[in-house]
Protein backbone atom coordinates (compact mmCIF):
# COMPACT_ATOMS: atom_id res chain seq x y z
CA UNK A 1 0.00 0.00 0.00
CA UNK A 2 0.84 3.60 -0.89
CA UNK A 3 2.01 5.66 2.01
CA UNK A 4 -0.59 8.69 0.70
CA UNK A 5 -3.16 5.56 1.00
CA UNK A 6 -2.36 4.21 3.92
CA UNK A 7 -2.86 7.95 5.67
CA UNK A 8 -5.96 7.88 3.85
CA UNK A 9 -7.30 4.78 5.28
CA UNK A 10 -6.32 5.87 8.99
CA UNK A 11 -8.23 9.08 8.59
CA UNK A 12 -11.10 7.18 7.63
CA UNK A 13 -10.58 4.57 10.38
CA UNK A 14 -11.16 7.19 12.86
CA UNK A 15 -14.00 8.29 11.16
CA UNK A 16 -15.49 5.35 10.89
CA UNK A 17 -14.37 4.75 14.82
CA UNK A 18 -12.97 0.93 13.56
CA UNK A 19 -10.10 0.28 15.46
CA UNK A 20 -9.71 -3.17 14.36
CA UNK A 21 -8.86 -1.56 11.18
CA UNK A 22 -6.82 1.10 12.35
CA UNK A 23 -4.67 -1.57 14.18
CA UNK A 24 -4.22 -3.09 11.15
CA UNK A 25 -3.20 -0.17 9.63
CA UNK A 26 -0.48 0.27 12.03
CA UNK A 27 0.88 -3.17 11.30
CA UNK A 28 0.93 -2.32 7.63
CA UNK A 29 2.91 0.69 8.69
CA UNK A 30 5.23 -1.03 10.21
CA UNK A 31 5.48 -3.67 7.77
CA UNK A 32 6.38 -1.46 5.42
CA UNK A 33 8.65 0.80 7.37
CA UNK A 34 6.86 3.74 7.57
CA UNK A 35 7.22 6.52 10.48
CA UNK A 36 4.70 5.75 12.64
CA UNK A 37 5.00 9.53 13.88
CA UNK A 38 3.96 10.65 10.45
CA UNK A 39 0.52 7.72 10.59
CA UNK A 40 -0.28 9.24 13.91
CA UNK A 41 0.03 12.98 13.51
CA UNK A 42 -0.80 13.13 9.27
CA UNK A 43 -3.22 9.85 9.00
CA UNK A 44 -4.67 9.11 12.62
CA UNK A 45 -4.18 13.21 13.78
CA UNK A 46 -6.38 13.97 10.49
CA UNK A 47 -9.00 11.99 11.15
CA UNK A 48 -9.07 13.26 14.68
CA UNK A 49 -9.16 16.99 13.31
CA UNK A 50 -12.47 15.74 10.70
CA UNK A 51 -13.84 14.12 13.61
CA UNK A 52 -13.87 17.50 15.66
CA UNK A 53 -14.80 19.66 12.03
CA UNK A 54 -17.89 17.38 11.45
CA UNK A 55 -19.24 17.27 15.14
CA UNK A 56 -18.81 21.53 15.37
CA UNK A 57 -20.92 21.31 11.96
CA UNK A 58 -23.45 19.08 13.70
CA UNK A 59 -22.82 16.07 11.53
CA UNK A 60 -21.73 14.03 14.14
CA UNK A 61 -23.48 13.22 17.72
CA UNK A 62 -21.54 13.13 21.11
CA UNK A 63 -21.61 9.60 21.64
CA UNK A 64 -20.04 8.91 17.57
CA UNK A 65 -17.15 11.81 18.88
CA UNK A 66 -16.94 9.82 21.64
CA UNK A 67 -16.41 6.94 19.90
CA UNK A 68 -13.98 7.83 17.38
CA UNK A 69 -11.76 10.16 20.24
CA UNK A 70 -11.74 6.83 21.74
CA UNK A 71 -10.25 4.46 19.32
CA UNK A 72 -7.85 7.85 18.52
CA UNK A 73 -6.93 7.37 22.35
CA UNK A 74 -6.15 3.98 21.78
CA UNK A 75 -4.30 4.05 18.53
CA UNK A 76 -1.98 6.69 19.72
CA UNK A 77 -1.27 4.88 22.76
CA UNK A 78 -0.56 1.81 20.83
CA UNK A 79 1.85 3.86 18.58
CA UNK A 80 3.69 5.79 21.10
CA UNK A 81 4.30 2.37 22.99
CA UNK A 82 6.14 1.02 19.87
CA UNK A 83 7.41 4.08 19.46
CA UNK A 84 8.92 3.64 23.16
CA UNK A 85 9.95 0.17 23.23
CA UNK A 86 11.93 1.25 20.39
CA UNK A 87 13.48 3.87 22.30
CA UNK A 88 12.62 6.76 20.46
CA UNK A 89 11.05 10.04 21.93
CA UNK A 90 7.95 10.85 21.03
CA UNK A 91 9.00 14.60 21.34
CA UNK A 92 5.76 15.89 19.52
CA UNK A 93 3.70 15.20 22.43
CA UNK A 94 4.78 16.73 25.09
CA UNK A 95 1.86 18.14 27.24
CA UNK A 96 0.63 21.42 25.23
CA UNK A 97 -0.59 22.63 28.93
CA UNK A 98 -1.89 21.09 32.27
CA UNK A 99 -6.02 22.05 32.94
CA UNK A 100 -7.35 21.34 36.07
CA UNK A 101 -10.81 20.54 35.79
CA UNK A 102 -13.65 20.29 38.95
CA UNK A 103 -17.34 20.89 39.21
CA UNK A 104 -18.01 23.15 41.65
CA UNK A 105 -19.09 22.64 45.14
CA UNK A 106 -22.55 21.88 45.54
CA UNK A 107 -22.96 19.90 42.24
CA UNK A 108 -22.56 16.50 41.26
CA UNK A 109 -22.87 16.71 37.06
CA UNK A 110 -19.41 15.21 35.70
CA UNK A 111 -20.20 13.61 32.32
CA UNK A 112 -19.38 16.70 30.39
CA UNK A 113 -16.43 17.82 32.60
CA UNK A 114 -15.43 14.23 31.87
CA UNK A 115 -16.39 14.08 27.58
CA UNK A 116 -14.07 17.61 28.22
CA UNK A 117 -11.18 16.19 29.81
CA UNK A 118 -11.12 13.36 27.76
CA UNK A 119 -11.37 15.14 24.72
CA UNK A 120 -8.31 17.65 26.30
CA UNK A 121 -5.80 14.35 27.17
CA UNK A 122 -6.30 13.43 23.19
CA UNK A 123 -5.50 16.83 22.34
CA UNK A 124 -2.01 16.48 23.87
CA UNK A 125 -3.05 18.50 27.12
CA UNK A 126 -2.58 17.28 30.82
CA UNK A 127 -5.62 16.93 32.29
CA UNK A 128 -5.85 17.06 36.30
CA UNK A 129 -9.83 16.54 37.30
CA UNK A 130 -10.69 17.02 40.17
CA UNK A 131 -13.85 15.41 40.50
CA UNK A 132 -17.06 16.80 41.51
CA UNK A 133 -18.47 18.75 44.66
CA UNK A 134 -14.85 20.88 44.99
CA UNK A 135 -15.32 23.96 46.88
CA UNK A 136 -13.14 26.64 45.33
CA UNK A 137 -10.19 26.84 47.90
CA UNK A 138 -9.69 23.24 47.17
CA UNK A 139 -9.70 23.91 43.16
CA UNK A 140 -6.84 27.28 44.44
CA UNK A 141 -4.67 25.20 46.46
CA UNK A 142 -4.68 22.54 43.93
CA UNK A 143 -4.12 24.46 41.14
CA UNK A 144 -1.08 26.27 42.93
CA UNK A 145 0.26 22.97 43.89
CA UNK A 146 0.33 21.30 40.48
CA UNK A 147 0.89 24.68 38.60
CA UNK A 148 -1.85 24.57 36.06
CA UNK A 149 -2.16 26.72 32.90
CA UNK A 150 -5.68 26.99 33.01
CA UNK A 151 -8.62 26.03 35.22
CA UNK A 152 -11.51 25.11 34.23
CA UNK A 153 -14.86 25.09 36.62
CA UNK A 154 -18.17 23.14 35.37
CA UNK A 155 -21.74 23.84 36.46
CA UNK A 156 -24.99 22.37 35.73
CA UNK A 157 -27.53 24.31 38.03
CA UNK A 158 -28.42 28.03 37.97
CA UNK A 159 -27.69 27.09 41.66
CA UNK A 160 -23.91 26.42 41.69
CA UNK A 161 -22.95 28.13 38.63
CA UNK A 162 -22.34 31.08 41.53
CA UNK A 163 -19.52 28.89 42.31
CA UNK A 164 -17.45 29.67 39.40
CA UNK A 165 -18.22 33.85 40.17
CA UNK A 166 -16.71 32.89 43.50
CA UNK A 167 -13.61 31.40 42.31
CA UNK A 168 -12.61 34.50 39.70
CA UNK A 169 -13.08 36.44 43.03
CA UNK A 170 -10.89 33.92 45.08
CA UNK A 171 -8.41 34.42 42.32
CA UNK A 172 -8.43 38.54 42.64
CA UNK A 173 -8.49 38.64 46.07
CA UNK A 174 -5.42 36.38 46.68
CA UNK A 175 -3.48 37.95 43.47
CA UNK A 176 -3.47 34.50 42.03
CA UNK A 177 -5.52 35.94 38.66
CA UNK A 178 -2.46 36.54 37.21
CA UNK A 179 -1.18 32.70 37.75
CA UNK A 180 -4.17 31.37 35.65
CA UNK A 181 -6.56 31.36 32.68
CA UNK A 182 -9.84 30.70 33.74
CA UNK A 183 -12.34 28.37 31.57
CA UNK A 184 -16.30 27.89 32.91
CA UNK A 185 -19.12 25.57 30.83
CA UNK A 186 -22.04 23.74 31.50
CA UNK A 187 -25.60 24.08 30.94
CA UNK A 188 -26.36 27.10 31.94
CA UNK A 189 -23.54 28.81 31.00
CA UNK A 190 -22.56 31.90 28.35
CA UNK A 191 -20.17 33.57 26.94
CA UNK A 192 -22.16 36.38 28.53
CA UNK A 193 -21.71 34.84 31.77
CA UNK A 194 -18.38 34.15 31.62
CA UNK A 195 -17.45 37.95 30.54
CA UNK A 196 -19.38 39.26 33.62
CA UNK A 197 -17.50 37.23 36.33
CA UNK A 198 -14.18 37.93 34.64
CA UNK A 199 -13.79 34.20 33.34
CA UNK A 200 -10.68 33.97 30.43
CA UNK A 201 -13.03 31.57 28.21
CA UNK A 202 -16.14 30.00 27.93
CA UNK A 203 -16.66 26.45 25.88
CA UNK A 204 -20.19 25.13 24.84
CA UNK A 205 -18.92 21.53 24.02
CA UNK A 206 -15.64 19.59 24.41
CA UNK A 207 -14.19 20.40 20.82
CA UNK A 208 -14.60 23.94 21.49
CA UNK A 209 -12.96 23.62 24.74
CA UNK A 210 -9.56 22.38 23.26
CA UNK A 211 -9.83 25.04 20.97
CA UNK A 212 -10.66 27.90 23.58
CA UNK A 213 -7.96 26.05 26.37
CA UNK A 214 -5.31 26.39 22.96
CA UNK A 215 -5.95 29.94 22.26
CA UNK A 216 -5.42 30.61 26.07
CA UNK A 217 -2.07 28.83 26.32
CA UNK A 218 -0.87 31.04 23.21
CA UNK A 219 -2.43 33.68 25.10
CA UNK A 220 -0.20 33.00 28.65
CA UNK A 221 3.54 32.07 26.93
CA UNK A 222 3.35 35.00 24.81
CA UNK A 223 2.93 37.35 28.12
CA UNK B 1 -52.19 -6.86 30.94
CA UNK B 2 -51.49 -7.39 34.50
CA UNK B 3 -48.95 -3.86 34.45
CA UNK B 4 -51.71 -2.14 33.05
CA UNK B 5 -54.31 -3.51 35.30
CA UNK B 6 -52.00 -2.20 38.50
CA UNK B 7 -51.52 1.14 37.61
CA UNK B 8 -55.08 1.76 37.11
CA UNK B 9 -56.13 0.73 40.43
CA UNK B 10 -53.27 2.25 41.90
CA UNK B 11 -54.25 5.88 40.58
CA UNK B 12 -57.89 5.41 41.00
CA UNK B 13 -57.10 6.26 44.82
CA UNK B 14 -59.47 9.08 45.66
CA UNK B 15 -57.48 10.60 47.84
CA UNK B 16 -54.61 10.03 45.78
CA UNK B 17 -51.48 11.64 47.64
CA UNK B 18 -48.19 10.64 47.62
CA UNK B 19 -49.39 7.86 45.83
CA UNK B 20 -46.04 5.42 45.04
CA UNK B 21 -46.29 3.98 41.33
CA UNK B 22 -43.75 1.08 40.59
CA UNK B 23 -43.07 1.13 36.92
CA UNK B 24 -41.79 -2.05 35.40
CA UNK B 25 -38.42 -1.96 33.53
CA UNK B 26 -39.72 -4.64 30.95
CA UNK B 27 -42.39 -2.10 30.36
CA UNK B 28 -40.32 0.30 30.48
CA UNK B 29 -37.36 -0.80 28.40
CA UNK B 30 -38.58 -0.67 24.53
CA UNK B 31 -39.39 2.99 24.52
CA UNK B 32 -36.42 4.12 26.64
CA UNK B 33 -34.25 1.75 24.22
CA UNK B 34 -36.08 4.08 20.95
CA UNK B 35 -35.55 7.11 23.09
CA UNK B 36 -31.56 5.82 23.60
CA UNK B 37 -31.52 5.68 19.90
CA UNK B 38 -32.54 8.88 18.97
CA UNK B 39 -30.39 10.82 21.41
CA UNK B 40 -27.30 9.02 20.20
CA UNK B 41 -28.22 9.70 16.33
CA UNK B 42 -27.92 5.83 15.11
CA UNK B 43 -28.89 4.66 11.72
CA UNK B 44 -28.97 1.35 12.44
CA UNK B 45 -28.42 0.11 8.98
CA UNK B 46 -24.69 1.75 8.64
CA UNK B 47 -21.99 -0.97 10.08
CA UNK B 48 -20.66 1.92 12.41
CA UNK B 49 -24.09 2.82 14.30
CA UNK B 50 -24.67 -1.20 14.80
CA UNK B 51 -20.99 -1.24 16.40
CA UNK B 52 -21.38 1.36 19.00
CA UNK B 53 -25.35 -0.14 19.48
CA UNK B 54 -23.62 -3.34 20.48
CA UNK B 55 -21.45 -1.45 22.76
CA UNK B 56 -24.52 0.65 23.93
CA UNK B 57 -26.49 -2.36 25.08
CA UNK B 58 -23.62 -3.81 27.02
CA UNK B 59 -23.53 -0.95 29.16
CA UNK B 60 -27.35 -0.81 29.51
CA UNK B 61 -26.76 -4.92 30.57
CA UNK B 62 -23.67 -4.40 32.54
CA UNK B 63 -25.65 -1.57 34.36
CA UNK B 64 -29.25 -2.59 34.69
CA UNK B 65 -29.04 -4.00 38.40
CA UNK B 66 -29.16 -0.65 39.00
CA UNK B 67 -32.39 0.50 37.18
CA UNK B 68 -35.25 1.16 39.45
CA UNK B 69 -37.77 3.00 38.10
CA UNK B 70 -40.03 4.24 40.91
CA UNK B 71 -42.70 7.24 41.15
CA UNK B 72 -44.85 9.33 42.86
CA UNK B 73 -47.71 11.32 42.45
CA UNK B 74 -50.52 13.32 44.20
CA UNK B 75 -53.32 15.14 42.92
CA UNK B 76 -54.55 18.26 44.46
CA UNK B 77 -57.77 20.26 43.35
CA UNK B 78 -57.78 23.71 41.77
CA UNK B 79 -58.13 25.52 44.99
CA UNK B 80 -54.70 25.58 45.80
CA UNK B 81 -54.39 27.51 42.44
CA UNK B 82 -54.62 31.24 43.37
CA UNK B 83 -52.94 34.37 41.74
CA UNK B 84 -50.53 32.46 40.05
CA UNK B 85 -49.22 30.84 42.48
CA UNK B 86 -49.40 27.08 43.77
CA UNK B 87 -50.27 26.94 47.88
CA UNK B 88 -50.31 22.59 48.63
CA UNK B 89 -49.88 22.71 52.75
CA UNK B 90 -46.97 24.63 53.59
CA UNK B 91 -45.35 24.68 50.45
CA UNK B 92 -45.88 27.78 47.73
CA UNK B 93 -44.59 27.21 44.63
CA UNK B 94 -43.77 30.24 42.56
CA UNK B 95 -43.13 30.47 38.62
CA UNK B 96 -43.35 33.34 36.54
CA UNK B 97 -45.19 31.56 33.86
CA UNK B 98 -47.90 30.39 36.18
CA UNK B 99 -49.38 33.51 36.07
CA UNK B 100 -50.01 33.48 32.25
CA UNK B 101 -52.43 30.53 33.11
CA UNK B 102 -56.59 31.21 33.71
CA UNK B 103 -57.13 30.85 37.21
CA UNK B 104 -60.88 29.37 36.20
CA UNK B 105 -59.37 26.97 33.77
CA UNK B 106 -57.49 25.23 36.16
CA UNK B 107 -59.33 21.94 37.72
CA UNK B 108 -56.93 20.40 39.49
CA UNK B 109 -53.00 20.04 39.30
CA UNK B 110 -50.77 16.61 39.69
CA UNK B 111 -47.61 16.66 41.59
CA UNK B 112 -44.83 14.12 40.18
CA UNK B 113 -41.49 12.58 41.30
CA UNK B 114 -39.73 9.76 39.17
CA UNK B 115 -36.25 8.52 39.60
CA UNK B 116 -35.10 5.96 36.94
CA UNK B 117 -31.85 4.94 39.55
CA UNK B 118 -28.73 4.30 38.58
CA UNK B 119 -27.33 2.83 35.74
CA UNK B 120 -24.17 1.37 36.68
CA UNK B 121 -21.06 1.81 34.69
CA UNK B 122 -17.14 0.47 34.51
CA UNK B 123 -15.45 3.34 35.57
CA UNK B 124 -15.21 7.40 34.84
CA UNK B 125 -11.99 6.84 32.96
CA UNK B 126 -13.91 5.01 30.72
CA UNK B 127 -15.92 7.73 29.30
CA UNK B 128 -17.81 6.22 26.09
CA UNK B 129 -19.52 3.93 29.04
CA UNK B 130 -19.72 6.71 31.07
CA UNK B 131 -21.82 8.42 28.12
CA UNK B 132 -23.79 5.11 27.64
CA UNK B 133 -24.73 4.84 31.06
CA UNK B 134 -25.66 8.54 31.40
CA UNK B 135 -27.58 8.64 28.36
CA UNK B 136 -29.80 5.03 29.09
CA UNK B 137 -30.44 6.75 32.56
CA UNK B 138 -32.21 9.94 30.69
CA UNK B 139 -33.88 7.96 28.58
CA UNK B 140 -35.51 5.53 31.16
CA UNK B 141 -36.51 8.73 33.11
CA UNK B 142 -37.73 10.30 30.11
CA UNK B 143 -39.76 7.16 28.93
CA UNK B 144 -40.86 6.48 32.40
CA UNK B 145 -42.46 10.00 32.65
CA UNK B 146 -43.94 9.28 29.10
CA UNK B 147 -46.01 6.13 30.59
CA UNK B 148 -46.43 7.73 33.79
CA UNK B 149 -48.30 10.80 32.09
CA UNK B 150 -50.31 8.08 30.33
CA UNK B 151 -51.46 6.90 33.30
CA UNK B 152 -51.85 10.24 35.11
CA UNK B 153 -54.06 11.39 31.86
CA UNK B 154 -56.20 8.06 32.68
CA UNK B 155 -56.87 8.76 36.11
CA UNK B 156 -57.60 12.54 35.00
CA UNK B 157 -60.43 11.19 33.11
CA UNK B 158 -61.89 8.97 35.18
CA UNK B 159 -61.16 11.46 38.36
CA UNK B 160 -63.25 14.09 36.46
CA UNK B 161 -65.17 12.30 34.53
CA UNK B 162 -69.02 13.43 33.78
CA UNK B 163 -67.96 17.09 34.42
CA UNK B 164 -66.80 19.37 31.30
CA UNK B 165 -64.16 18.09 28.90
CA UNK B 166 -60.23 18.06 30.94
CA UNK B 167 -56.63 18.11 29.38
CA UNK B 168 -53.49 17.84 30.90
CA UNK B 169 -51.03 20.64 30.23
CA UNK B 170 -47.38 20.54 29.40
CA UNK B 171 -45.28 19.65 32.39
CA UNK B 172 -44.00 22.43 34.85
CA UNK B 173 -40.60 21.82 37.07
CA UNK B 174 -38.14 23.00 38.43
CA UNK B 175 -35.48 24.51 35.76
CA UNK B 176 -38.40 24.85 33.42
CA UNK B 177 -40.67 27.46 31.87
CA UNK B 178 -38.75 29.81 34.32
CA UNK B 179 -39.10 27.59 37.43
CA UNK B 180 -36.35 28.19 39.78
CA UNK B 181 -34.21 24.87 40.33
CA UNK B 182 -34.27 25.82 44.42
CA UNK B 183 -38.15 25.04 43.77
CA UNK B 184 -37.07 21.49 43.74
CA UNK B 185 -37.01 21.51 47.80
CA UNK B 186 -40.45 22.54 48.02
CA UNK B 187 -41.63 19.33 45.62
CA UNK B 188 -40.02 17.66 49.19
CA UNK B 189 -42.83 19.19 51.08
CA UNK B 190 -45.42 17.70 48.92
CA UNK B 191 -44.26 14.65 48.02
CA UNK B 192 -42.08 11.77 49.88
CA UNK B 193 -39.08 11.48 47.40
CA UNK B 194 -37.41 9.17 50.53
CA UNK B 195 -40.18 6.78 49.96
CA UNK B 196 -38.64 6.05 46.46
CA UNK B 197 -34.96 6.64 47.76
CA UNK B 198 -34.51 10.45 46.08
CA UNK B 199 -33.11 12.97 48.16
CA UNK B 200 -33.02 17.13 47.52
CA UNK B 201 -29.22 18.89 48.27
CA UNK B 202 -29.00 22.77 48.98
CA UNK B 203 -28.37 23.57 45.94
CA UNK B 204 -31.73 22.08 44.25
CA UNK B 205 -30.05 19.06 42.72
CA UNK B 206 -31.93 15.79 43.16
CA UNK B 207 -29.95 12.93 44.07
CA UNK B 208 -30.02 9.98 42.22
CA UNK B 209 -28.93 12.19 39.27
CA UNK B 210 -31.35 10.44 37.22
CA UNK B 211 -34.58 11.92 39.08
CA UNK B 212 -36.93 14.62 37.83
CA UNK B 213 -40.00 16.26 39.40
CA UNK B 214 -42.88 18.27 38.21
CA UNK B 215 -46.33 18.77 37.92
CA UNK B 216 -49.02 19.40 35.09
CA UNK B 217 -51.96 21.04 35.57
CA UNK B 218 -55.91 19.53 34.61
CA UNK B 219 -56.99 22.51 32.56
CA UNK B 220 -60.43 23.01 30.93
CA UNK B 221 -59.16 24.77 27.65
CA UNK B 222 -56.82 22.76 25.15
CA UNK B 223 -55.98 25.96 23.76
CA UNK B 224 -54.46 27.50 26.32
CA UNK B 225 -50.90 28.20 25.16
CA UNK B 226 -49.49 30.76 25.94
CA UNK B 227 -45.35 32.29 25.23
CA UNK B 228 -42.84 31.77 27.71
CA UNK B 229 -41.32 34.98 29.04
CA UNK B 230 -37.66 33.60 27.92
CA UNK B 231 -38.87 33.73 24.44
CA UNK B 232 -38.28 37.79 24.94
CA UNK B 233 -35.18 36.86 27.18
CA UNK B 234 -32.50 39.11 25.33
CA UNK B 235 -29.71 37.37 27.86
CA UNK B 236 -29.27 34.54 25.60
CA UNK B 237 -31.28 34.89 22.21
CA UNK B 238 -31.34 31.06 21.69
CA UNK B 239 -32.95 30.73 25.32
CA UNK B 240 -31.75 28.77 27.83
CA UNK B 241 -30.55 25.00 26.99
CA UNK B 242 -33.96 23.68 28.89
CA UNK B 243 -36.43 25.73 27.53
CA UNK B 244 -38.78 23.37 25.83
CA UNK B 245 -39.86 26.06 22.87
CA UNK B 246 -36.25 26.27 21.83
CA UNK B 247 -36.31 22.66 21.64
CA UNK B 248 -39.29 22.43 20.01
CA UNK B 249 -38.32 25.18 17.07
CA UNK B 250 -35.21 22.87 16.43
CA UNK B 251 -36.65 20.54 15.65
CA UNK B 252 -38.59 22.47 13.14
CA UNK B 253 -36.11 23.79 12.03
CA UNK B 254 -34.62 19.96 11.25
Amino acid sequence: MEKQELLDKAKEAIVDADEEEAFHLILEAENQKLDLLDLLLLGFGAGNQEIGDRFDRGLLSLPELIYAAEVMKNVTNRILGILNSEGREACSFSAKGTILLATVAGDIHDIGKGIVASTLRTAGFEVIDLGCEVPVESILEEAKKRRVDIIGTSALLTSTMIEQKKLEKLLVETGEKKNFRTMVGGAPCTPRWAKKIGADGYSEDAVEAVKVAAKLIEEKWKK
Amino acid sequence: MVGRKVYHLILQEERMKNQKIQLDEEIVYPLAEQRFIKTCGFDLNREKHQRMMKRGQKVREDGIGGIRIQALGSFYDSEIFKDGRIRAGDAEICCNYFEQIPENAVKGIYFYMLTAGECYFSSEDNIMDFLYADIWGTNYVDAGIEILKGKIEEDMKNRLKGEEPVYLSEEFGPGYFGMPIMESKKFFQILNGEEIGVSVKDSGLLIPQKTCSGLFFVLNDPDIKTEPECMRCLGNPSGCRFCKIRAKMEEVQE
